[in-house]
């Protein structure tokens, strides 16, 4: 690595290099059948120069191609995008916990085992839905050297399962999954296969909804939902080139007071922690939103340059990324947020919620798997229905109550959330 | 590169394996607000090996050639692990065994355009957009061109070589006022003509008075309508709402779901055809072969109303008792081919425009797809932007117009297909299995639709 750093720092005024290597194995069931089972090995080299105030790049995971990566990186600086900051060198760098031997050292009977015993409960419970499993681990390697002298390195695991089935009648499709994810081994299969029977348990029943505002309850991995428009509305990009309409309230009182959002990179075991960022830049927790007042951006280092002011360790490769995001809990617990609903809407999954403007705030999706609620408990599954909401108007006027209980999906770690008055359209 | 992986294959113990090994050298460039965001140059250089034994697949996928025939051991041992298993005989449809090598017909080849003059060309689309008003105030631009050769070898017997380029390209403008943003844009891509992307300033110029009308635009009232798609929104629908209920994978081991696809059974009214197809050139996906060696068709999924195909790969074809179309494909190297859309699209009509809207007293029309996603049962997707229609006219420009529904009963209220057919390309892609974003392309004429459900407030 150091080698081709120098040579690299020799085409230009700064150099960076990141290589990854990584060993998965994974096993699948579908259609309550063991599928297939795979393995992958990879390594890629991206480079990065920096010359007369331009950058260009260039990656490859063709072994013995240093070559071709410094010619292509050496033609498109000529040309790249212009910078307004320099690589930075070493600095202090936290450790957290990426690093589980227990997933390194799990074997392919193991994985094929926890898979197997999930679809069985499923298959038990109801032989007429199709169950799919998946099982995976890796050890992934990662390292970033610069010429401006800054050398970090991870070894970390992944370990991750999903579980889930598909029932197809007359009634419809019904798709119901549960998944976890984590840096160190998470065998407990228990959860999951109750979340899973459970949500089939209940939604056997189709229920008739009426088009109209009602309380609605996110499930914490749809509420994701309202936050990713504001996590693209946080974002350093949008930010400094004005299209963000949190622009210019750093420091206002934007949200209801119960709403703080932070952005963590070192809680042990979650897979967006890192100790570095993609641009070598130490990450740090930081506060996004604090009792509803917006108090950072994510930053890289080209979008700190131009707000004049400091990175925020969320340096992506396509600019700033969020590391792990978790919204704070509230008081109450889930049980408690149904009790007083006489009639409203539990969304534990949705469809296209994703696909509109996130600057606008505007969300619509359809609700792919909805209870409805009557007199504080869930009666049966409600289809054929979309809801719609503006995240900067929830997140301000329309939130009820956020649950005590966070829930991890992916990077994100969230509560139930409780607005009052949203939107429901459904076939009438 | 055929004797290397023939000799690879031949320490294959399976009932059938196979090795695919693919270069693709890219260019990708972006500009967002005023500058250039984004050069690289890339080299995606890899292979696997796929191998099939009673029935259980074994997968491996690597960056180095080295040990071949280790790594096709490893598949073919993962394999029969599976295989022990599930005692099943291995089903794939017999195709004829294929020894060709196939250059890609390029009419204005990407690598031809220096980096210089792409990012002129760019440079000049991203300075239209940012001097176009005063309430534009930023831009998104991606390019990519990607030249590929692939190379596929199996136990049958066939080799095959492919050359492939891929040319996408989306620029949108973003309009801003007080707190309020929106955007518009356009999209195009090719499979073998850089002219995709040139002269299309009047184009542009239109996507971006749309994007600072919008900014006066209000949101539209949530509801039950009467709908008018415009072939891109038309398009995405048909890949969305029934492209992806035709891909066999999902529907083979799945008893309910195979009586539900039932061949033979109506899904529409008589005015309702619906095709995929591998063979218009020119379009984004398209190729002679798929990624088990098999030639690409046309393939009828819906005729006159009536379902009469389905997408298949050799194995689904082979449990489905019906014949393989060429359908199997990955995204590249890291991935075994699944079954995929190419270009999926509704067959022209004969409606006009006119006689669609003219009796529709409260409608919305829709255009310019954002994009939108499927369980197979339901679906929903979003437009750039849409217009009223009151009375018989378009009226006001409204913003936020994601639609949803059942498709099933969706298609059978399809009661106007237009004749204004075109196949419509663009930068993005198809997404299943955690393979994506895949080249596909989508084609229809405007259509009308009743009784669709439009997100909003009332």
């Amino acid at each position: 690595m150091k080698d081709l750093l120098s040579k690299a720092a020799g085409l230009a005024d700064q150099a960076e290099l990141f290589t990854q290597t990584s060993e998965e194995q994974s096993v699948t069931f579908q259609a309550n059948k063991l599928k297939d089972i795979s393995r992958s090995e990879s390594h890629a080299q991206t480079l990065r120069l920096i010359k007369d105030g331009k950058m260009g790049s260039a990656q490859s995971s063709k072994p013995g191609s240093d070559d071709d990566l410094l010619r292509y990186a050496a033609d498109t600086v000529a040309f790249g995008s212009p910078v307004d900051y320099k690589w930075q060198g070493a600095s202090e760098l936290a450790k957290p916990g990426l690093f589980d031997p227990r997933v390194e050292s799990v074997t392919e009977a193991e994985m094929l085992s926890l898979a197997s015993d999930m679809v069985s409960a499923l298959n038990r419970f109801d032989p007429g839905i199709m169950a799919m499993a998946g099982v995976s681990k890796a050890v992934v390697e990662y390292a970033l050297g610069n010429s401006a002298g800054f050398s970090g390195s991870e070894r970390m695991t992944q370990w991750s399962m999903y579980f889930g089935g598909e029932l197809v009648n007359d009634d419809g499709f019904l798709f119901i999954y549960d998944q976890l994810a984590g840096t160190s081994l998470l065998k407990d299969t228990e959860q999951m296969k109750h979340n899973v029977i459970e949500s089939f348990r209940l939604a056997r029943n189709n229920v008739a909804l009426a088009s109209g505002q009602y309380p609605v309850i996110f499930a914490p991995r749809e509420v994701s939902c309202l936050i990713n428009p504001l996590l693209a509305c946080l974002n350093g990009k949008a930010v400094s080139q004005g299209v963000s309409p949190l622009k210019s309230r750093l420091g206002d009182l934007v949200f209801d007071p119960r709403i703080s959002l932070r952005d963590d990179a070192h809680i042990d075991g979650a897979v967006g922690s890192r100790s570095f960022d993609r641009e070598g830049i130490a990450t740090r927790p930081h506060a996004l939103v604090d009792k509803g007042v917006v108090h950072s951006f994510l930053l890289d280092l080209q979008s700190a340059a131009e707000l004049k002011m400091a990175p925020t360790g969320n340096g992506g490769l396509n600019g700033p990324a969020a590391n792990n995001v978790v919204l704070a809990p509230g008081d109450l617990a889930y049980t408690d947020m149904l009790k007083d609903i006489e009639e409203g809407v539990l969304i534990d999954m949705t469809m296209g919620a994703w696909a509109g403007n996130p600057y606008g705030g505007q969300v619509s999706g359809n609700i792919s798997l909805g209870y409805k609620i009557e007199k504080g408990r869930l009666v049966g599954r409600i289809k054929d229905a979309m809801f719609s909401v503006n995240v900067f108007k929830a997140l301000a006027e329309q939130l009820h109550s956020l649950s005590r209980e966070q829930v991890w999906h992916g990077n994100n770690l969230f509560p139930y959330v409780r607005l009052n008055d949203v939107n429901v359209s459904t076939k009438q | 590169m055929q004797a290397k992986l023939k000799d690879a294959l031949a320490w294959a113990k399976a009932d059938y394996c196979e090795i695919r090994v693919e270069e693709t050298h890219a260019t990708a460039l972006s500009f967002r607000g005023k500058s250039l965001d984004k050069l690289s140059q890339n080299i995606s250089y890899g292979g696997n090996v796929r191998a099939l034994v009673n029935g259980g697949w074994g997968f491996v996928s690597f960056n180095s050639m080295d040990d071949l025939n280790e790594k096709v051991q490893a598949a073919c041992r993962q394999a029969a692990l599976i295989g022990s298993q599930k005692q099943e005989e291995s089903a794939l449809a017999p195709v004829t065994v294929i020894v060709e090598e196939v250059k890609a017909e390029i009419k204005k080849d990407p690598r031809d355009v220096s980096l210089a003059e792409k990012i002129e060309l760019f440079a000049g689309y991203n300075d239209l957009i940012m001097n176009f008003h005063e309430s534009i105030t930023s831009s998104q631009i991606t390019y990519f061109d990607r030249h590929t050769d692939l190379y596929f070898a199996n136990t049958e017997g066939s080799y095959i070589y492919q050359e492939k380029v891929d040319i996408g390209c989306n620029m949108r403008a973003i309009a801003t006022r007080g707190d309020v943003t929106v955007q518009e844009g356009i999209g195009t891509g090719s499979n073998d003509d850089f002219s995709c992307v040139l002269d299309r300033h009047d184009d542009l110029r239109k996507a971006c008075q749309l994007a600072v009308d919008l900014l006066d635009a209000p949101t539209v009232k949530g509801g039950e309508y009467t709908v008018v798609l415009d072939p891109e929104m038309a398009g995405l629908f048909v890949h969305e709402a029934f492209g992806h209920l035709s891909e066999a994978d999902d529907i083979k081991d799945n008893p309910e779901m195979r009586r539900i696809m039932t061949l033979g059974k109506r899904f529409g009214k008589d005015i309702l055809n619906i095709y995929d197809t591998g063979l218009p050139a020119g379009n984004r996906g398209m190729s002679k072969y798929d990624d088990e060696g098999v030639a690409t068709e046309k393939t009828y999924l819906i005729k006159e109303g009536i379902l009469v195909g389905r997408l298949h790969s050799r194995e689904s074809a082979a449990r489905m008792g019906e014949k393989p179309t060429g359908s199997a494909r990955a995204m590249d190297y890291r991935f075994p081919p699944i079954v995929r859309m190419r270009a999926t699209a509704i067959e022209n009509g004969t409606s006009t425009f006119d006689d669609m809207i003219k009796d529709i007293k409260l409608g919305v029309y829709a255009r310019s797809g954002y994009g939108g996603e499927t369980n197979g049962e339901m679906f929903t997707f979003t437009a750039g932007h849409g217009y009223m229609i009151r009375d018989g006219k378009i009226a006001e420009l409204v913003k936020d117009v994601t639609l949803t529904g059942n498709v099933f009963t969706t298609l059978e209220n399809i009661d106007m297909i237009g004749n204004d057919f075109r196949l419509v390309n663009m930068a993005g892609g198809c997404g299943k299995w955690a393979q994506g974003p895949l080249p596909t392309a989508d084609g229809a004429p405007h259509i009308r639709i009743q009784n669709v459900v439009i997100g909003g407030a009332k």
